[in-house]
């Protein structure tokens, strides 16, 4: 597990440094490839199907939020002020979603419920369907729906800043 | 909140969401028992719920589940084709037993699909580019490739003929083949596959599970030249994928190595297939069949003779049991006995087999036509040309070779580079051959083009990846050497082929950023880098020069120039290496300046010569070459708005001509552009600006706050780097890990400390300067991050001073300079720090009274800040130093005089005294619009004290 997972997120790592922003949605696509892949690989790495979907989201969730953050430590030289040369790296720009604010929200979501932050990755971080989650999750399909509804209403909140919980 | 409050309030907005949006407030006052918080708490929630609408997390980042194995799709039509049943699954995908669904065609095919995340894009791309060639397979012992598309869902498929028959291993054994039947049938698959090699094309994945055999004892190969149109690494796509088809058990060492497969690792294939006709049993036989250990043992074990191998029980670990299978098992389908199977594979047989199974491809069978006459051969009886290799053959050349220790890792990715060159140079053997039909050589161009595209990429791709696992230096270095050694081999004939050649300079150049990158872990190819930064140059040179109508190819060399220079900025070759991009643009500007590209390029250029400039004391210059720069970027924000960061070069610009002009020309004029860029940023940020460009924005303060210093507005620069230090610290605290945020922080500390100490706040100030050395030393910094030791040292030490500890504050300054020497060679900052460093360590040694010493660092002041570029160029922090040593000197010869009694001495004295205070307010003259803190950050001697000194003394009296 510890390897597959860190391989991951340095094929992500890798993938999302590249320049042009049209990489974006392809990396995705290739950091989810890449796990499943790897998913394939003996001796597998997870008991299940849920674990691997539990799993994955997560991952994904660590890749994106990782992503959205990465900007490594630039040199700068000799004390001299040097802004930005043309070795910039571009920013994620097709989320509608600022994946750093949703990644802080469900922690603290997490705190008040794990279940429904782990909904929450689930369905956002891996696609999962209301069905597929509750199957992964062993809970009711109606359980899912309510606790996905709630979760919204409070990460939107959350993230919106305009109360505090 | 906690856990057990939200789970009420969760309860009561469940319900009140169903209700409707009228019932909602009556019941919340219902169902809150009183409890307002509560009730504010849901409708709160209850509003977020409205706002957030339907479109909030709607669309998930990806579909997962689209990609796992889809359930039976039976029944099901993909394409045309109805779905009649599954008849196997792999790692691949499933493979379906269909009909046509239009009636065109009666007969039943089968449909394979292809999963495991192929970009659909990506395969039938492939898939038309071979398709031409497949289809022209018609040979009998070949299934055919018949259809190729994307099923709704987007997965890719391949329509094949369908073959009903059995895997020819499990045919022989059911069917209790001799060896000599064996022989026969396998002679048949040789045909087949000597078929394809002559049409160009590779299996590459021969396996028993690829070759069926018929009810009427036909051998049919499968999936001809699909290993092909699956493989990524020989895909067009960016989207590359880290795996490509190929079954380590049946895989040759090159495929596995990652080295190029060419006819001959069919060849290999075919003999792994004999070899366990032959005896029924793997050559690599081992207890365990981890990959990694299969794919050493392919690459570095001879397998044993087939004959030897048939005598030997086979251990089997099941689970936890380990079985030993008794020889007889493998014998009986055979032969009699294992003795008997023995001596039937003793000789001819174990040659035969043993050659094709040789780690050289160039050692074994040149053809499956020689491999198949062989075989031939023995059946009648005639001298085999296969013999057993030399000693030093099987001594293991290859061993040797090979000894790097590459970890599993390793082998894995390697493989993915497979085929690459072989690719290429079998593309360019076809496009050479003039007897090839036109269309065909388009095909292989188009081929070969595929292929080199990604060869590059890919080695890249995969160092990238494995460069941060433990153990990886090998491999690593194993991947760059393989690379270049495929540039070069690509390069050798590539003469007058303009289009590798830009791709062969593209390849040098990335292959260049990765050994020479040495903030990665180090390779220790800092050399490697520059040869290959120098192939590169000389492509795109011979490229631009045969080509100087193409305008990318121009700024192609001029951006190789120009990040040549980049990387030279305190060399002295980096002048030369963007005078040599510049001369390429400046024409460019005249005829092309319409072209946002050719003047991106310009601006580039002109920002890394002013870079250039002022690292080597052209402080002035420096600040007309950013004025032009900036002019270039307003262009462009102008005439391309939308060009990639636009206004953000206009904002950079702005900063850095701002910032230079401030520390050496006209400080007022600066804040114009200082005012400028920052309110560039802030435009930027009101639309919504990353954190990047709130970052730019605070450090764009922070260098008006030190402009501000340099005027003699402490309290304006105090606001900005209050300003500045608001904004950093809510960044930071949003992205905690961010290691450039938190030495902004250390930077900050750094800045109010010293401004609070000119301020006369020492005893607020030094405390900040503390801590911000501190914390770049906690931090664990490179040392030309941030202000540097130098300056950091000298502040902590200008703090003692002006408190009166002259001996901790001479400490600092000598840890200053300790710190600065390290940096002196390399730039001239680091030069007229240190003069200015030594003439406070002579001055700090002066007030304690050490006239000698104080003397002796004067004196290494002056000759620091006359060192070199400084003096060449005037420099204006040297100047500083300069006039400040100079003073120093005056002062204490004025010191020595007050002490003597002896007349003459005392005169001698004083008039070295005037001499010295004269020469400082010389220099000072040089200096026009003196500052009260230099463009270094110095606090800098007062020319009028110095005035008043030489007054002081007197007229000579000689």
């Amino acid at each position: 597990m510890p390897l597959v997972y860190d391989e991951l997120r340095r094929l992500a790592r890798h993938y999302l440094r590249q320049e042009r922003n049209d990489h974006t949605l392809q990396s995705t696509a290739l950091v989810h490839e890449a796990y499943l892949r790897l998913a394939g690989q003996n001796p597998p790495q997870w008991q299940n199907r849920a674990h691997f979907f539990g799993i994955a989201a997560h991952v994904m969730r660590q890749i994106l939020v990782e992503y959205a953050r990465g900007r490594s430590t630039a040199k700068r030289g000799g004390g001299a002020f040097r802004l930005t040369l043309d070795e910039a790296v571009a920013l994620p720009q097709h989320l509608d979603v600022d994946v750093v604010e949703l990644d802080k929200a469900l922690t603290g979501l997490a705190e008040l419920d794990a279940q429904q932050s782990k909904i929450v990755e689930l369905r956002f971080f891996a696609g999962l369907t209301i069905e597929d989650t509750s199957e992964v999750l062993g809970i009711s399909p109606a359980t899912v729906k309510r606790d996905w509804v709630t979760a919204r209403a409070w990460l939107f909140r959350a993230m919106t800043g305009e109360a505090t919980a | 909140m906690n856990g057990e409050r939200w789970h009420r309030v969760k309860v009561l907005l469940e319900e009140a969401i169903a209700l409707d949006a009228a019932e909602r407030s009556s019941f919340l006052d219902r169902a809150s028992c009183g409890d307002s918080e509560l009730r504010s708490e849901v409708a709160s929630l209850l509003s977020s719920h409205e706002q957030a609408g339907t479109g909030f997390l709607k669309t998930a980042v990806l579909d997962l589940k689209q990609s796992m194995p889809a359930n039976n799709r039976a029944g099901r039509r993909i394409g045309v084709y109805q779905i009649v049943e599954e008849i196997g699954h792999g790692g691949m995908g499933e493979v379906y037993r269909a009909c046509r669904a239009d009636g065109q065609y009666t007969k039943e095919v089968a449909v394979k699909l292809v999963r495991g995340g192929f970009d659909s894009a990506f395969v039938q791309e492939r898939f038309r580019n071979e398709r031409q060639i497949l289809a022209s397979l018609d040979h009998p012992n070949i299934g055919r490739l018949l259809d190729g598309g994307t099923t709704d869902d987007g997965v890719p498929y391949l329509v094949m003929e369908l073959i009903e028959g059995t895997r020819i291993d499990s045919y022989c054994d059911e069917q209790k083949l001799s060896i000599s039947q064996r022989l026969q049938l396998f002679r048949y698959v040789c045909s087949a596959v000597q078929y394809a090699h002559q049409r160009l094309v590779i299996h590459r994945d021969i396996k028993p599970s690829n070759i069926l055999v018929t009810k009427e004892g036909a051998p049919k190969l499968l999936d001809f030249g699909i290993a092909k149109i699956l493989d990524p690494a020989l895909g067009a796509g960016s989207e590359t994928t880290m795996a490509r088809p190929m079954t380590p058990e049946y895989a040759s060492p090159e495929q596995i190595r990652g080295e190029p497969i060419t006819t001959a690792s069919d060849v290999y294939s075919l003999g792994v297939v004999l070899y366990q006709l032959l005896t029924g049993r793997s050559p690599y036989p081992g207890e365990t069949r981890s990959s990694h250990d299969l794919a050493r043992a392919v690459c570095e074990t001879d397998p044993g003779r087939p004959s030897t191998a048939v005598v030997k029980p086979q251990t089997v670990r099941s689970s936890e049991e380990i079985e030993h299978i008794a020889p007889e098992k493998f014998s009986s389908p055979r032969e009699a006995s294992p003795a008997k199977l023995q001596r039937r594979l003793a000789g001819d047989l174990d040659n035969i087999v043993l050659m094709a199974l040789r780690k050289e491809p160039q050692r074994r069978y040149t053809s499956v036509e020689h491999f198949g006459e062989d075989i031939r051969r023995h059946l009648e009886a005639l001298p085999v040309t296969a013999t057993k290799g030399s000693w030093r053959y099987r001594a293991g050349k290859f061993v040797t070779r090979n000894n790097v220790s590459v970890t599993a890792t390793a082998v894995v990715m390697l493989a993915l580079v497979a085929g690459i060159a072989a690719t290429v140079r079998e593309a360019r053997v076809a496009r050479r051959q003039a007897e090839i039909a036109s269309a065909e050589r388009v095909r292989a161009e188009k081929r070969f083009n595929d292929v080199r595209k990604l060869a590059n990429s890919l080695i890249f791709e995969i160092h990238d990846s494995i460069q941060d696992l433990p153990g990886a230096t090998p491999s690593r270095k194993l991947l760059l050497d393989r690379a270049v050694e495929y540039l070069d081999k690509l390069s050798q004939d590539s003469s007058g082929d303009w289009d590798l050649q830009r791709e062969l300079a593209w390849g040098y150049q990335r292959l260049s950023t990765v050994q020479g990158d040495t903030s990665q872990s180090n390779l220790g190819q800092i050399s490697a880098a520059e040869v290959s930064f120098r192939k590169s140059i000389g492509l795109f040179e011979a490229v631009a020069k045969a080509n100087p109508r193409n305008l990318t190819d121009q700024l192609n060399l001029a951006m190789a120039y120009r990040r040549r220079a980049f990387t030279d900025i305190y060399e002295r070759s980096g002048r030369q290496e963007i005078a040599q991009a510049l001369a390429i643009t400046e024409p460019l500007m005249q005829t092309d300046a319409a072209k946002v590209e050719v003047r991106s390029e310009r601006g580039l250029e002109l920002q890394i010569l002013a870079s250039i400039q002022d690292a080597t004391g052209d402080r002035l210059i420096a600040v007309d070459t950013f004025r032009q720069y900036l002019d270039v970027s307003q262009g462009i924000l102008r005439t391309n708005p939308e060009f990639k960061d636009a206004r953000r070069s206009v904002a950079h610009a702005a900063i850095q001509l701002g910032y230079q002009m401030g520390r050496f020309g006209n400080r007022d004029e600066a804040m114009q552009f200082l005012n400028q860029g920052i309110a560039q940023f802030e435009v930027m940020i009101k639309q919504g600006g990353n954190p990047d460009v709130i970052r730019d924005l605070a450090a764009s303060e922070v260098r008006r706050g030190q402009i501000q210093l340099m005027r003699g507005d402490p309290n304006a620069a105090l606001a900005d780097f209050r300003r500045a230090r608001e904004t950093t610290a809510r960044l930071a605290k949003l992205d905690p890990e961010n290691r450039m945020l938190q030495s902004d922080m250390c930077g900050l500390d750094f800045d109010e400390g010293r401004t609070l100490t000119i301020r006369g706040k020492v005893a607020q100030g030094l405390p900040l300067s503390q801590r911000s050395l501190q914390c770049y030393i906690d931090l664990h910094l490179e040392a030309d991050t941030g202000p540097g030791m130098g300056a950091l040292e000298s502040w902590i030490a200008e703090g003692h001073s002006r408190m009166h500890n002259l001996p901790e504050g001479l400490k600092h300054y000598r840890n200053a300079a300790t710190a600065l020497k390290a940096d002196v060679d390399k730039y001239d900052d680091a030069r007229c720090d240190l003069a200015m460093v030594q003439t406070k360590i002579g001055g700090t040694l002066l007030k304690m009274g050490k006239l000698q010493e104080a003397s002796a660092e004067y004196a290494k002041a002056l000759d620091m800040a006359k060192l070199d570029f400084s003096i060449e160029h005037r420099d204006i922090p040297s100047l500083y130093a300069a006039a400040d040593a100079d003073a120093g000197m005056g002062a204490i010869a004025v010191a020595e005089a007050s002490t003597t009694q002896d007349l003459t001495l005392h005169a001698k004295l004083e008039a070295e005294a005037r001499a010295d205070y004269q020469k400082s307010l010389n220099t000072w003259k040089q200096i026009t619009n003196p500052a009260p803190v230099s463009g270094n950050g110095y606090v800098p001697g007062d020319p009028k004290e110095i005035t008043r000194q030489l007054e002081a003394l007197g007229p000579s009296t000689s």
